[in-house]
């Protein structure tokens, strides 16, 4: 067990080396599964019972999992399943075991382990777990790492893990996590393993079981740690329905044939000894663009239930939609989607009974008004909000403003609605997302020429860049290769090349499209302003996302900004994220152990800049079209 | 006396070998008597009547589509018992029952999918020569003997490769050497080469023609007359040094008569290549080939002590017999591995060695084929590995015990018993375990003393003696199995060996790896049955060792049998490669693993080597167009 590492360990930290040998022991116990059928088999026993009593059925699609199947029996496998509850975890295992396939090792974040009874319970069907960070642990990482690649190289079992790191609260796909993903990747370059098979799954939920606590989460009322009491709480479920889940198994992936079509050879590592770790330049660029393939697949492996149509609809137009008027609505957007290649699952029936259906199940965040209406549940609440006074105020004057507790309880109150019904509108997203953003660098501008859509397309892909899984180059191609679709589609159309108009008989798909991506790029611009109003000083990240928060239930409040969602800290963590990346504000990390990073803007021109680019598009528009 | 002087002259040899042939009353020397090889290994102890084991013309006594002599084949009759005819090997017309239903459940033979070959080809089914009368009319006074037969020219056209054996099989012949030319000493192939260049004539030197690696293909491409150099009349122990116990032979010599004449005098050269039957010395120094004894013997670089080239520009060769030298480069390493592309090597000085006193074979069982590798590196560690080790996988250990006649009744019994002693005692599970096979020489002392080291080392990893009959079965089968892939490309089968070495730290993987590739890539291809894929490591070094593929599937329902094999044959190599195994071990690159020289050696090491044949050939007359990359 990376004996020569444990030796090096002992020597740069002058420790004994038996020392550090029981160290990598005790780390090894932390981090093993200890797979156990007996615990599978009366866990699959409670599971059957339990999904029974709340959902109509889990299903997946056949040629998948024989193609799973037969990947299982000849390769080493590493499943990929999207992340969006706990259930992911023991869905799979538990399809696995009910088709007779080896069961899988999971990797399991370690904040598991302190939930007494589960944690044995993970551990004993399979999970194996990982601390949230390796930090400076060098033992720690090697152990983990020889750990994940024995269980690879020796291929009694697949390996199953997230490659989004943790449930995605917002359902939109997360950026992937890289540190498993080169443990997998380097036993293939160095030759231990003939090839791995990465196959992506997509697991979609009618309803998801933990959408008020995420939504929760997401505005910043404290995620409550992970125990076995909320977990047994969690028993109130049990009367609710949770419609069902279908499981995708997408096409599996080698690593092999990957590797083969990006000119990838493993013979630069046939130099270099077996335990010598080494990965090149443009291993890694492979390993990143893999990544994000795999997020991709996994996506395109999801299936988008009603009532994520039904989500985004209300959230179209949030005063409330009349009963009849969304049939069409719904219908319009089943269309739509499924031109673009999407799976809608449609059980049979009528669109409007599948709506009724849709709006008890999801009785928790939209509602039927006695008038036919169909609103967030939270929309009468709206009204007890001081009516803006007919006068936009600037930011300026709203950063002066003051926000008493109870009105900003009042807004969070409604924006915990608006974010929960984001959750299900948020699963028609990955199909969209490019659309979406050329739609609002078009909409309002029409007609326009190309370069200045391109440039606001190229301000949105810098502001947006964490907040969806966008590509990390230049995004002239990705605007040329969506404008090319918009135009097939006629969505805009081009009398002249480098010039668009607007095509009144499809204004509102692209009204539709730029409502998808609108309340991110608010979210965006609020967290601007609020850089750009700390005149150059310093603030830690959290009073940052504070700060921007309060700032943007102002702007709700005064009708400057229209969507709830901007309250998101999710949003808000995003934003910053991406303004680093692209170099206009600096993280510092604090010198002060446990301290909070520090947010700086670095390039006060740039912000400024893009906070303008960003401005247009936010508050300009006439009132969204009819769909 | 201490050096004893054979006679220059071949022709006068042969004379005497005539002479001598009438007073035993035998007018010629036919192609029955011819070998002597019938113990387990071809290097006999019965003396040999005769001098050479072929006749000029090679054809006459061996296959023209084939592996080895004509009448030594495997083939299956109506019964569907397998039969390997002919009384030159130990397993000769002995029936071997397990073979067809074996072949039948692991690869999926099937007795109705013959694909037998085309007769030969008639004289005008082939390409008729190029003349190069001016070339011929030089040559002619001097050289021992010139042929445009078709017979002949057909011969000396093609190696072993699947790819040959399988055009030749379906009568889709290619580019055919236009002229056979034998010389007979150095001097004569002086002239000759003069004359080529004179002449503008390619050259292809020829000695056994067991390449595996397309060396003697014709390029396609070539335009002017190309004339195969057939050095196996040049035959002639010329000295023995008894005191420095070196040899002076001429190139041509096939490898079973330098073994037997050196053994009429006591000595042995000890290299023993599979192929020691009928390939030539000139053949092994011209492909750097190894020796199963390389442990005792060293590889041919190791061998030899003094190489004469001739090339384009003269001969080149080093002026001592000095055992090492500090002066510059080796210039033995432009002429070791040439692969007849640089010159045509005539005469070489080897060192030999007294016959050893006791031979004794030896064998060992392990549970699986990594602790066999780890015995194996054991061994290499601890520099202790007799004259020969090699370590089977499943498959091919399986394979040797399939290739046995029917058992008696009282040594099936036995059989069963050892059966069931390794799995129900030892534990070890008869679809896993790999199978070690050892030769030990030296004198008696020697010997008990490896041994007892061997068997010692060999318990610390499980391994458990497996007798010393299974040893030298093992040892055997490596000259009856090149007959094997005959029959099976009389059954729908293509088949093919390939080798390579690898550090130790990668050769389980190395394995595992190209097997599972190589079974993916037939199921890529269409290839219905699955196929046979088997290794075994057949050389231990201190850094490394040898690992030798044997890879055949069935192409039945394939349209293009041959682009599939190579195809999957290159992404074995591939594989190979990206295992950290070497383009080659021992086979040579010749046309086949061309594409990989540059990569394998750096674009500077191919311009060194460009610029080396620029040098000595301008003309390209040793055109065969091996090795170096264009």
């Amino acid at each position: 067990m990376g004996a020569p590492l444990v030796i090096q360990v002992a020597e740069e930290s002058s420790r004994e080396l038996k020392d550090v040998q029981k160290e990598a022991q005790e780390l090894l116990e932390e981090i093993g599964h200890k797979m156990a059928l007996p615990a599978v088999r009366s866990l699959a026993l409670v599971l059957r019972s339990v999904l029974r009593r709340i959902l109509k059925g889990v299903f997946v699609n056949k040629p998948g999992l024989e193609k799973l199947k037969e990947a299982v029996r000849q390769w080493p496998v590493v499943l990929l399943p999207s992340h969006r509850s706990y259930l992911d975890f023991i869905l799979v295992t538990y399809l696995m075991f009910e088709h007779n396939i080896t069961l899988p090792s999971i990797a399991a974040g370690q904040d598991f382990m302190n939930m007494a009874g589960v944690s044995s319970l993970l551990r004993r069907s399979g999970a194996f777990f990982l601390r949230r960070t390796f930090g400076s642990d060098k033992l720690y990482k090697a152990v983990f790492t020889a750990y994940v690649q024995t269980l690879l190289c020796s291929g009694d079992s697949p390996i199953e893990f997230f490659i989004e790191g943790t449930r995605s609260r917002t359902a939109k796909s997360l950026h992937p996590k890289y540190g498993l993903m080169n443990m997998i990747v380097e036993p293939y370059l160095d030759g231990r393993v003939p090839d791995v098979v990465m196959i992506p799954i997509g697991i979609s939920y009618e309803r998801t079981l933990e959408e008020e606590l995420f939504a929760r989460e997401l505005l910043g009322v404290s995620k409550p740690k992970e125990s076995t009491g909320a977990l047994l709480r969690a028993r109130t479920l049990l009367g609710e329905n949770y419609g069902s889940i279908i499981i995708n198994i997408g096409s599996p992936v080698s690593l092999h044939d990957l590797c083969q079509s990006k000119g990838i050879s493993r013979i630069p590592h046939v130099l270099y000894p077996r335990d010598y770790t080494m990965m090149l330049t443009r291993e890694r660029e492979m390993i990143f663009d893999l990544g994000h393939m795999i997020v991709h697949q996994t996506y395109h492996c999801m299936v988008v239930y009603p009532s994520a149509l039904l989500a985004s609809a209300v959230l179209y137009q949030s005063r409330g939609v009349p009963l009849g008027e969304l049939v069409p609505m719904v219908e319009w957007l089943r269309r739509e989607l499924e031109e673009r290649g999407v799976a809608v699952y449609w059980e049979g029936g009528d669109t409007l009974s599948l709506i009724h259906s849709s709006l008890q199940m999801h009785s928790v965040c939209v509602e039927l008004t006695s008038s036919d209406l169909v609103r967030p549940r939270t929309c009468h609440l709206m009204s007890k909000l001081a009516t803006p006074s007919g006068h936009t105020p600037s930011m300026v004057e709203l950063l002066g403003m003051t926000l008493d507790s109870s009105e900003l309880h009042l807004i969070t109150e409604i924006s915990y609605v608006h974010l929960m019904l984001a959750h299900y509108r948020n699963q028609l997203m990955f199909a969209l997302i490019p659309e979406a953003m050329a739609a609002l660098s078009l909409y309002h501008f029409l007609p326009c020429d190309k370069a200045s859509a391109l440039k606001r397309f190229d301000a949105l892909h810098c502001a947006l860049y964490k907040e969806f899984v966008l590509p990390k180059r230049v995004p002239t191609e990705m605007f040329q290769d969506t404008m090319h679709r918009l135009l097939d589609r006629g969505v805009v159309v081009s009398q002249r090349p480098g010039d668009y108009t607007l095509n009144s008989q499809k204004e509102h798909v692209l009204a539709f499209l730029e409502s998808l991506v609108a309340p991110f790029v608010a979210g965006v611009w609020v967290v601007c302003h609020h850089l750009l109003s700390m005149k150059g000083g310093v603030q830690s990240v959290s009073a940052t996302v504070h700060g921007a928060k309060v700032l943007a239930a102002k702007c709700v409040k005064e009708g400057v900004v229209k969507s709830y969602e901007t309250l998101s800290l999710d949003l808000i963590r995003n934003a910053l994220q991406s303004l680093t990346e692209s170099g206009l504000i600096m993280q510092h990390t604090s010198e002060v152990e446990g301290r909070d990073r520090l947010v700086k803007v670095d390039d006060l021109k740039g912000l400024q800049a893009l906070t303008r680019e960003l401005e247009v598009m936010v508050t300009s528009g006439p009132s969204r079209a009819k769909l | 006396p201490i050096c004893t002087i054979l006679p220059m002259d071949g022709l006068g040899t042969r004379r005497l070998e005539v002479l001598k042939g009438h007073l035993h009353g035998q007018g010629d020397v036919k192609p029955s008597e011819c070998s002597a090889v019938k113990s387990s290994a071809p290097m006999s102890s019965t003396k040999a009547e005769v001098q050479r084991a072929f006749p000029r013309h090679r054809q006459e006594v061996l296959k023209w589509n084939g592996w080895g002599y004509k009448d030594s084949r495997f083939a299956i009759d109506d019964k569907g018992l397998t039969c390997f005819h002919g009384h030159r090997y130990a397993i000769g017309d002995v029936q071997m029952p397990k073979v067809v239903p074996w072949m039948a459940e692991e690869v999926g033979l099937e007795l109705s999918q013959t694909s037998f070959s085309q007769p030969h080809p008639s004289p005008k089914e082939l390409p008729s020569p190029i003349p190069c009368r001016d070339f011929v009319d030089e040559i002619r006074p001097f050289c021992a003997d010139i042929s445009d037969e078709p017979g002949d020219r057909l011969f000396h056209s093609h190696g072993h490769t699947c790819h040959e054996l399988f055009a030749l099989r379906t009568g889709k012949i290619g580019r055919l050497v236009d002229i056979v030319v034998w010389p007979a000493n150095h001097s004569q192939v002086e002239s000759i080469v003069q004359a080529a260049v004179k002449h503008n004539v390619c050259i292809i030197p020829f000695g056994g023609g067991t390449n595996v690696s397309g060396a003697v293909e014709c390029p396609a491409n070539e335009k002017r007359p190309v004339a195969s150099m057939d050095m196996t009349d040049m035959d002639q122990i010329l000295w023995i040094d008894e005191e420095n116990l070196t040899a002076h032979i001429q190139a041509g010599i096939i490898g079973q008569d330098l073994e037997r004449k050196l053994q009429d005098k006591g000595y042995t050269c000890g290299h023993e290549p599979d192929s020691l039957e009928f390939s030539t010395l000139g053949g092994w120094v011209a492909t750097r080939s190894s020796g199963m004894k390389k442990n005792i013997y060293g590889n041919i670089e190791d061998i030899v002590v003094r190489v004469r080239m001739v090339t384009p520009q003269g001969t080149v060769e080093r002026n001592f017999l000095g055992p090492r030298n500090s002066i510059g480069p080796d210039i033995h390493h432009f002429m070791l591995g040439s692969e007849g592309v640089l010159g045509v090597i005539t005469e070489v000085t080897v060192r030999i060695r007294p016959v050893p006193q006791t031979r004794r074979y030896g064998s060992l069982v392990f549970a699986t084929f990594e602790s066999g590798v780890a015995f194996l590196r054991e061994v290499a560690k601890q520099r202790c590995a007799p004259a020969s080790i090699r370590l089977m996988d499943n498959f091919q250990f399986q394979m040797g015990q399939v290739i046995k006649p029917v058992p008696s009744l009282w040594a099936s019994f036995t059989d069963q018993l050892k059966k069931i002693y390794l799995a129900k005692f030892k534990g070890i599970d008869l679809k896993e375990m790999a199978a070690c096979t050892l030769l030990f020489e030296g004198t008696a002392e020697e010997v008990a003393v490896n041994e007892k080291r061997i068997y010692t080392i060999a318990a610390s990893f499980g391994g458990i003696p497996g007798g010393e009959e299974n040893g030298r079965r093992g040892y055997f089968l490596t000259f009856v199995i090149a007959y094997i892939r005959d029959l099976a490309l009389d059954y729908s089968f293509l088949a093919e060996s390939f080798e390579t070495s690898v550090p130790w730290s990668r050769v389980v993987d190395l394995c595992e790896n190209v097997k599972t590739r190589v079974k993916k890539e037939c199921k890529d291809h269409g290839i219905a049955t699955p196929p046979l894929i088997a290794c075994r490591v057949t050389q231990t070094y201190d850094a490394g060792a040898c690992i030798y593929f044997y890879l055949a599937f069935k192409y039945t329902g394939i349209s293009d049998p041959i682009g599939a094999f190579d195809e999957i044959e290159a992404a074995a190599r591939e594989e190979i490669l990206s295992n950290g195994g070497s383009l080659s071990h021992h086979h040579g690159v010749g046309k086949l693993r061309k594409p990989w020289v540059q990569s394998a050696i750096s674009p500077t090491g191919v311009s060194m080597l460009k610029a080396i044949k620029q040098q000595v050939d301008p003309q390209n007359i040793f055109g065969a167009g091996n090795l170096i990359p264009t």
